[in-house]
């Protein structure tokens, strides 16, 4: 008899044991809901990457998109396309003359906005010798005086206009906010 | 209850209770499943708020280290340029290539040669460096301090020179420099900077007028490495010379061996140019041959007793070369307008 009760209890503690593992699972779940960061280092860090793609993407890598071909197909605009976005955009401002600085404008218009989520506004600017000049900026229904939340990504830029010229070191600043 | 009917219930029951352990098992499974694909896709998940502070300071070095490629390219050439002036000023050639090393670096590095302004302004290397370190600390809260340990120039290819800069920089988080992240670095950044667009230093330091001002022009017309008598037909060498431009001669001097005025032959770094009239100091004289080299130093001279000097005629300007050269352009004696000295 004592032998019997004996191998009933194999179920029981198999049984406890797998109880023992949903309770853990569980609150393995629970607790981790409690950890995950807050939304304010998602739009931080969407920032970062926004300005890292304008940063280290090369004109090449982008010329898909029709705007840019178009940059690309007409020679006064865009001569090298080894040049990353930010330092095209550097270029078109350095160049100067409100041709160019529509380029700018139209080009990061161009490559952002199918990016950016609607709900968010965007800013690109350039901040050269403590003078902020604002390249594109996208409007949302809150103003950016106003909005909730202004995260900014800001990035050292320069670019070797020729052997003998170079623009910067100056600031890029990319603003995002909702 | 007798045993047999109590062992009886604890088996039914123990069935249920499996039964039952092992939905909830599947059930567990399923929400384990549903949430944990939520968490992979979640975006916020990914990094802690310090590894995105850690990443900042990670592209500004990255970007820092390139900023020092491009400002060495620049001062390079821009210093090069300056010690023509500098050396046109004084009418005076470097001693030697020890003498234009240390010159180059100080002019480059802290704008002064011999305690003179070299005229570098904010493009010597040390403005270049100290505008992003400031920027840094002021825009970044990142602090850069750089040593320039030292800074060379070679000579590889006829129109290219090679600058080496070795510098050790320390990069830190201003806001708490033991708790994110910290870059020591001593490197060697080279880089080629092309010698197209500057003065050529022999005819600029020799000429006191200033009425010679020839930059180095690449030429890039018929037979630009091809030495052949064949290939030089009158056409080709009215073109080479009416480009004003600078091509490959073996027999010639390097551009960096002009700062000190070496006369050795270059094998693979020579470059040549024919004078023009127009562009030397007056009077003109056509005892010498216009061979950029040899003109001034009277090289080849009327009383040079091995090589004679001939006046051509090209396009209508009358330009003296002397033998050696004139064979190597396939001038033949019959387009030879006079000879000097008679």
């Amino acid at each position: 008899m004592f032998k019997k009760f004996k191998k009933k209890g194999y179920y029981f503690i198999i049984d406890a044991f797998i109880g023992s593992t949903i309770i853990f699972l569980s609150l393995m779940i629970i607790l981790n809901e409690g950890v995950r960061p807050t939304k304010i280092q998602y739009n931080y860090e969407m920032a970062e990457d926004y300005s890292s793609f304008i940063l280290n993407t090369q004109i090449k890598d982008v010329v898909r998109n029709p705007y840019v071909n178009f940059l690309v197909n007409d020679e006064q605009s865009i001569n090298d396309t080894s040049l990353t976005i930010m330092n095209q955009v550097n270029m078109f401002y350095f160049s100067g003359g409100a041709d160019n600085m529509d380029r700018a404008r139209m080009m990061i218009e161009n490559l952002t906005d199918q990016l950016i989520p609607e709900k968010y506004g965007f800013s690109y600017n350039i901040i050269d010798n403590s003078t902020t000049i604002n390249i594109y900026n996208r409007t949302i229904d809150t103003d950016i005086k106003d909005a909730e939340l202004v995260i900014a990504s800001k990035k050292i830029t320069f670019l070797q206009v020729n052997s003998t010229t170079m623009f910067g070191p100056a600031m890029t600043e990319i603003k995002i906010w909702i | 209850m007798d045993i047999k009917l109590h062992q009886r219930l604890i088996k039914k029951f123990n069935k249920k209770a499996v039964l039952f352990s092992l939905i909830s098992v599947l059930f567990s499974v399923l929400f384990i499943t549903i949430f944990s694909q939520n968490f992979s896709t979640l975006y916020e998940d990914r990094i802690p708020g310090s590894n995105i502070r850690i990443n900042v300071l990670d592209v500004y070095v990255r970007n820092f280290e390139t900023y020092i490629g491009d400002s060495a390219r620049i001062s390079t050439f821009r210093t090069l340029d300056a010690l023509t002036t500098y050396s046109n000023n004084r009418h005076q050639f470097f001693n030697n290539s020890t003498d234009f090393d240390q010159a180059f670096s100080d002019c480059m590095i802290y704008n002064r040669v011999n305690g003179v302004d070299c005229g570098l302004g904010q493009y010597s290397l040390t403005a270049r460096l100290d505008d992003i370190a400031n920027l840094s600390n002021s825009e970044l809260n990142i602090k850069t301090v750089y040593k320039i340990n030292s800074v060379s120039i070679e000579q590889d290819f006829a129109f290219e020179v090679e600058i080496k800069v070795n510098i050790s920089y320390n990069i830190t988080d201003n806001s708490d420099e033991n708790y994110y992240a910290k870059w020591t670095k001593e490197i060697v950044i080279t880089q080629p900077v092309s010698i197209i667009g500057l003065q050529e230093p022999t005819g600029n330091i020799n000429d006191s007028t200033n009425r010679y001002n020839r930059t180095i022009k690449r030429y890039d017309g018929n037979c630009k490495t091809n030495t052949s008598i064949e290939c030089w037909t009158p056409a080709n060498i009215i073109q080479f010379y009416q480009d004003q431009s600078f091509r490959l001669q073996p027999n010639s001097t390097s551009f960096l061996q002009r700062y000190w005025n070496d006369k050795t032959p270059s094998d693979k770094l020579g470059i040549e140019t024919i004078l023009h009239p127009s562009e030397l100091p007056l009077p003109l004289n056509l005892n010498h041959s216009y061979t950029e080299q040899h003109y001034w130093d009277a090289a080849y001279t009327c009383n040079n007793s091995t090589i004679s000097i001939g006046i051509y005629s090209i396009t209508g300007d009358n330009v003296s070369l002397d033998h050696n050269t004139a064979i190597i352009y396939g001038l033949s004696n019959s387009s030879i307008k006079t000879i000097c000295g008679t």
